[in-house]
């Protein structure tokens, strides 16, 4: 039996405004507050994510180019994916805007939050042509019901 | 010079008898955006015009110091390329079609050739994207059987690029519109380079897709933002419909 790991108060953080922007997309179909998809700071590129449910599943594909298989990493908790992935040679921007001039990135990173509790340790994963899709089966709650 | 419509195609070039007009604006796998840049570029084509409206988005892109519109029109004698990086609002999308047919017809354009993606689910395991082909007329099917293009017989087309389609069937302006399967969510400059060879045989061009394909990572990751962008609207205008099970149609 695993052990569950406490979160630290990034990670709650990070959960709590996952959780905000998804009922603002539901109630008015966009996110409050559009953050790029970098930070230059970190030098962090955050990687465009596409997910979808079915009945057992949430599948979750990642654009990750750049990267090799062997140096992702990925987590999993019960309600969050979390994607960290170092590029194999640094990515260049040059001529951005007045300021920035020039700027590198190291690593793709970024915590997804989940539409529904999964089971992490039967999560699997694929990686190919620089995609990663993730398939996260979902905990079965509840009784089956014998309709007579 | 411009037309008396809410959206203005702004450019005092001739256009050559027999010209194609290719579109590539943002949509599935921002296929056609890729494809026009890389032809625009292969081919050496100069700016020539711009598309002007009140309605677009308040974006003007600045290139070497120079302000430029963000959707802009490139000619070189026998092909004219209308390309954008910026998504357009969902209300514009009517006016922008019948403005760009409005102007490909009195133009006398040949051929309005939109290139775009076609959502396929399972894109992870096609090695070589195939391309389809839709033809608003039996001339322009015929143009498509020809060059053995394969045809796209059923479904639906939802966005930019069935307006655009729709407008030139009310216009009677031959359009043929090219399919590559390509991811939904994620900028595929493979498939860009299968409609670009697509091209090379329907109008007997030879634009190499070798430097396309070298850079697809380096596309992939400065199409980022664009493609959030693009997201967004394709699901606003319920892209999702195409992939749906069929009505009944008689």
């Amino acid at each position: 039996m695993s052990q569950r790991k406490r979160k630290s108060i990034f990670e709650i953080f990070e959960e709590f405004i996952g959780h905000v922007d998804k009922v603002f997309e539901e109630l008015v179909g966009v996110v409050p507050f559009e953050t790029p998809l970098c930070d230059v700071s970190k030098r962090e590129l955050k990687p465009l994510v596409h997910m979808y449910e079915t009945e057992d599943e949430v599948i979750v594909t990642i654009d990750l180019p750049y990267v090799r298989k062997e140096d992702i990493r990925l987590s999993a908790s019960e309600n969050t994916l979390k994607i960290e992935a170092p590029v194999r040679e640094r990515i260049r921007m040059s001529r951005w805007g007045p300021y920035q001039k020039e700027v590198e990135f190291e690593c793709f990173r970024r915590t997804i939050t989940l539409p529904a509790i999964i089971d992490p340790e039967k999560t699997r994963a694929k990686f190919k042509d620089g995609i990663l899709r993730v398939i996260l089966p979902k905990k079965i709650y509840g009784y089956r019901i014998i309709v007579e | 010079m411009g037309f008396e419509t809410p959206v203005r195609i702004v450019g005092a070039f001739k256009v050559k008898a027999g010209a194609k007009m290719l579109v590539g604006i943002p949509d599935v796998g921002l296929v056609g955006v890729i494809a026009a840049s890389h032809i625009v570029q292969s081919l050496n084509m100069v700016e020539a015009g711009y598309l002007d409206s009140d309605e677009i988005p308040p974006i003007v892109v600045i290139h070497d110091n120079e302000p430029k519109s963000p959707i802009r029109i490139y000619n070189s004698g026998d092909f004219i390329v209308l390309t954008t990086e910026i998504v357009l609002p969902a209300q514009t999308i009517l006016t922008v079609s019948r403005s760009i047919t409005k102007w490909a017809k009195e133009k006398g354009v040949d051929t309005i050739i939109g290139l775009t993606g076609l959502a396929t689910p399972n894109r992870l395991e096609i090695e070589k994207p195939a391309v389809y082909g839709v033809g608003s007329t039996p001339q322009a099917r015929e143009l498509l059987s020809k060059a053995g293009i394969k045809s796209f017989d059923e479904g639906l087309l939802v966005g930019t690029y069935a307006t655009l389609l729709r407008e030139c069937m009310r216009a009677e302006q031959p359009n043929i519109t090219l399919l590559a399967e390509a991811h939904l969510q994620f900028p595929d400059p493979g498939a860009s380079a299968s409609i670009i060879e697509t091209l090379n045989t329907l109008l007997n061009l030879n634009i190499d897709v070798g430097e396309l394909l070298d850079k697809a990572e380096e596309i992939r990751v400065k199409a980022r933002e664009l493609m959030k962008k693009t997201q967004e609207q394709l699901r606003s205008l319920r892209k999702v419909q195409e992939q749906e099970l069929p009505g009944i149609y008689v």
